[in-house]
């Protein structure tokens, strides 16, 4: 996952050019280097983030082909297992060259929700209870909404320096996978992982491996799924207080103006 | 019956973003209303205060009448929206073959819309949560709608959810990047909000038309949601009276605003990706 870094010298407000020049110094020496905007789409972490969006999309069209001949499914988690390790690089690639962006977090985070909303999706159409098929209906909500507030509620507190948002409100779980990679590593990859299976086992024609994946399906993949949902759901929680003390706040500074 | 009404309240999502005169998108998400910025719309609706004696300074607390935001009326109503989506979406998965339910909590859902942000504006109760969770719940509506479509129209899933994915992407991209504008930007510019000249866009002349014609703007907002839900039941249900009626209105009605709305759909993905690492950040 990239990071956004602010950059730290202005762009030249003074004398806006037809190239829109913004400049940034690079951690390597002094040396100042000039890039353009239409640079911004060519970064390395862009060119990954792109061929994780075609990726999906191929793989989405195999899923569904694998739907009537069950024959595609490898082909189509290939594409998808391509699709989400790019994730795992793109944000690597950004802080090797030096190429975080704005447009390459949120390119990064819309083709994530996207991934997992497709795969979400598919498995409604492979389970046949209407239980199961809500159950990953609402697993979708609650990505999307979870992620959605989050984002949200950072880039208000991002302009106020005053908030007292610091990890001692949030709950131990969200503390920890924030805190610790190897946990957040593993709800991710886990959460991922148990989606994948779940496919790949509707598939699978049964063999000796099939006991095998089953087995790391249900104990390793699956609570990690379900915690990763716990954290998205607290997640969600904390964000909605966060913006409602962000208008709770603004509310109050409009009644002191009042006065 | 339940047809009818069904289409007409699967119109209303958007009928509630035309009043006030600011569109959908920009109301929700630009800097008219709910706003980061310091001052919410509530200040438009007090007098100025030199012509009220000085009073006694209120505390810096939420004042006691005042309901805490998560309780304001229009947030109550969106939650009320969430459940009855949810709701209609376990009829439509537990029994596809009688639409009757999932239409009846669906349309529900969907006239609830209409009625938030008039309430908001009504009773004073605007807030960043609300608008927020009104553009949540609406994605997931439409992307629910689409979902279904997926089962009805197996052949075309990769479509509806290249449209999913369309819908998310497009409003993801164009709140971050106006939120980007508003806690980075203390200039507020209209337009592309550059700095600099603003260059002739083509992208940006579509959807200023888009815009401009509050007319064309309802139908290219109502079209997808009639068409996605017109669909739907032309796939569920066959031989019902008025099927051709139904058949004619999606394709020679809703057909056209659906395609326009993607194409601004784009066009606003469009301006969010090449403005958004422009927006200057606060040094």
């Amino acid at each position: 996952m990239p990071t956004t870094r602010r950059s730290k010298s202005p762009a030249k407000k003074a004398n806006p050019s037809p190239a829109r020049k913004v400049t940034k110094s690079t951690t390597e020496g002094a040396k100042k280097e000039t890039r353009t905007t239409g640079d911004v789409f060519l970064y390395v972490p862009q060119l990954v983030g792109y061929s994780r969006v075609i990726s999906t999309l191929l793989s989405m069209y195999y899923m569904t082909l694998s739907l009537t001949t069950g024959s595609h499914y490898i082909l189509a988690i290939n594409l998808y297992l391509f699709s989400f390790i790019g994730d795992l690089f793109d944000g690597m690639a950004a802080r090797k060259f030096n190429q975080s962006s704005k447009f390459g977090g949120v390119l990064d985070m819309v083709t994530d929700r996207c991934t997992t909303a497709g795969m979400l999706v598919v498995l409604t159409w492979i389970f046949n209870e209407p239980s199961t098929k809500l159950l990953f209906l609402f697993l979708f909500f609650l990505d999307i909404s979870s992620h959605w507030m989050q984002m949200t509620s950072s880039l208000m507190l991002g302009s106020h320096h005053k908030s007292r948002e610091g990890n001692s409100k949030k709950f131990i779980l969200v503390r920890l996978f924030y805190e610790s990679y190897p946990f957040f590593g593993y709800c991710c990859v886990g959460a991922e992982l148990t989606y994948v299976l779940l496919y790949v086992l509707n598939y699978m024609p049964s063999s000796p491996l099939t006991s095998y994946v089953e087995i790391a399906l249900w104990y390793v993949c699956v609570p990690a799924c379900v915690l990763k949902n716990f954290v998205n759901v607290a997640q969600l929680g904390s964000a909605s207080w966060v913006i409602a003390e962000e208008d709770v706040r603004a509310f109050n500074e409009e009644q002191k103006k009042k006065l | 019956m339940f047809l009818a009404l069904f289409l007409l309240a699967s119109s209303f999502p958007t009928i509630s973003s035309l009043s006030p005169p600011s569109p959908f998108l920009y109301s929700v998400l630009s800097q008219s209303t709910p706003s980061y910025n310091d001052e919410p719309l509530t200040s438009t609706t007090t007098p100025s205060s030199s012509n009220i004696p000085p009073q006694i300074p209120q505390p810096a607390v939420l004042p006691t009448k005042q309901l805490p935001t998560w309780a304001y009326v229009p947030n109550l109503i969106g939650y009320a929206r969430l459940l009855f989506l949810s709701l209609s979406l376990h009829y439509a998965y537990s029994s596809p073959s009688k639409p009757g339910k999932f239409s009846i909590l669906y349309a529900t859902s969907a006239l609830l819309d209409a009625l938030d942000g008039k309430a908001a504006r009504y009773l004073n109760q605007v807030s960043n949560l609300g608008g927020l969770l009104d553009m949540v719940t609406d994605r997931l509506t439409t992307s629910s709608m689409l979902i279904i479509l997926t089962q009805v129209y197996k052949k075309y899933a990769v479509l509806w959810l290249g449209l999913m994915g369309l819908d998310i992407s497009s409003h993801w991209m164009f709140q971050y990047y106006n939120a980007l504008r508003k806690t980075h930007h203390k200039s507020s510019s209209k337009g592309a909000g550059r700095t600099g000249e603003v260059k002739m866009n083509p992208l940006k002349v579509v959807v200023d038309y888009y815009y401009r014609s509050p007319i064309f703007f309802a139908y290219c907002c109502l079209a997808p949601e009639l068409f996605y839900g017109g669909l739907y039941i032309l796939g569920e249900f066959d031989g019902f009276k008025g099927r051709e009626v139904l058949r004619k209105f999606v394709w020679w009605g809703c057909f056209a605003g659906t395609v326009v709305k993607q194409v601004t759909n784009l066009a606003q993905l469009g301006e969010a990706i090449m403005g958004v690492d422009e927006v200057e950040p606060v040094v």
